[in-house]
């Protein structure tokens, strides 16, 4: 009796497939993930976009003007004692020179701010005449700007 | 008074009066101006002496400003204006 090798071709084994409820927490997390991150950046972009549409942007780049780039750091960089410390330089360059300038009003934002909220300032019934003043005599972008505070700024003694 | 580097300005004036200022310096030139606005009238002061600088038309409570120098050597005086007496 003669016997003949016969081969059988097995199929080739399946990886084993990942569980249904195990893919579906996969798909959920990451879809979860991409929605948080999606969601932080548009909100980024949404709130520095907003910030973007006042009056000026929030952060001013070089002039060229060594003069206005200071005033614009004292206006919207500096601590805001610096800025009270160098008012009467900044309000007299200010009002000299550069009206017109689109950052230089939150300077004098600011410093009615640090009046408003601190009753025990230094001569600051003195500080809020000047401010006062320096407002209703201003360009009339600062006038619409910052006018509401005068009559508070009056008031103070 | 207010003094500093050479140059004394009194710290009030009477509404209608004069300011006094004193230059001590080289600056014979100082600047009077309403805070806040555009206006601004220059002055010929002669060196330690005393100068008596007509207050532009303004009422009390105004601030004013002196300024003396140019520059980086500029120097400012804040003045107040005061109502005359009864």
């Amino acid at each position: 009796m003669h016997l003949k090798p016969v081969y059988l071709v097995a199929p080739k084994p399946k990886p084993p497939s990942v569980p249904t409820r195990r893919a579906f927490m996969i798909a959920g997390a990451t879809f979860l993930a991409g929605a948080g991150l999606g969601g932080a950046c548009g909100y980024a972009a949404g709130t520095s976009a907003v910030e973007g549409n006042g009056d000026a942007p929030s952060r001013p780049k070089s002039s060229g003007d060594a003069v206005l780039d200071d005033l614009r750091r004292l206006a919207v960089d500096a601590p805001v004692s610096e800025l009270n410390e160098k008012w009467l330089y900044f309000g007299d360059i200010y009002s000299r020179s550069y009206r017109k300038d689109e950052y230089l009003p939150r300077g004098v934002e600011r410093l009615i701010e640090l009046v408003l909220s601190n009753p025990n300032l230094e001569r600051r019934g003195h500080v809020a005449r000047g401010l006062a003043q320096f407002v209703e005599l201003g360009d009339p972008v600062l006038r619409d700007r910052l006018g509401h505070h005068v009559r508070e700024l009056r008031k103070i003694r | 008074m207010q003094q500093g580097e050479g140059i004394r300005v009194s710290s009030s004036a009477v509404a209608g009066g004069n300011i006094t200022v004193n230059v001590g310096t080289s600056d014979g030139t100082v600047e009077i101006m309403v805070w806040g606005s555009q206006d601004r009238t220059s002055h010929q002061v002669p060196g330690n002496k005393d100068a008596s600088i007509p207050l532009p038309p303004v009422g009390a409570g105004t601030v004013i400003i002196v300024t003396v120098g140019k520059g980086l050597r500029r120097r400012r005086f804040e003045v107040v204006v005061v109502s005359p007496g009864p």
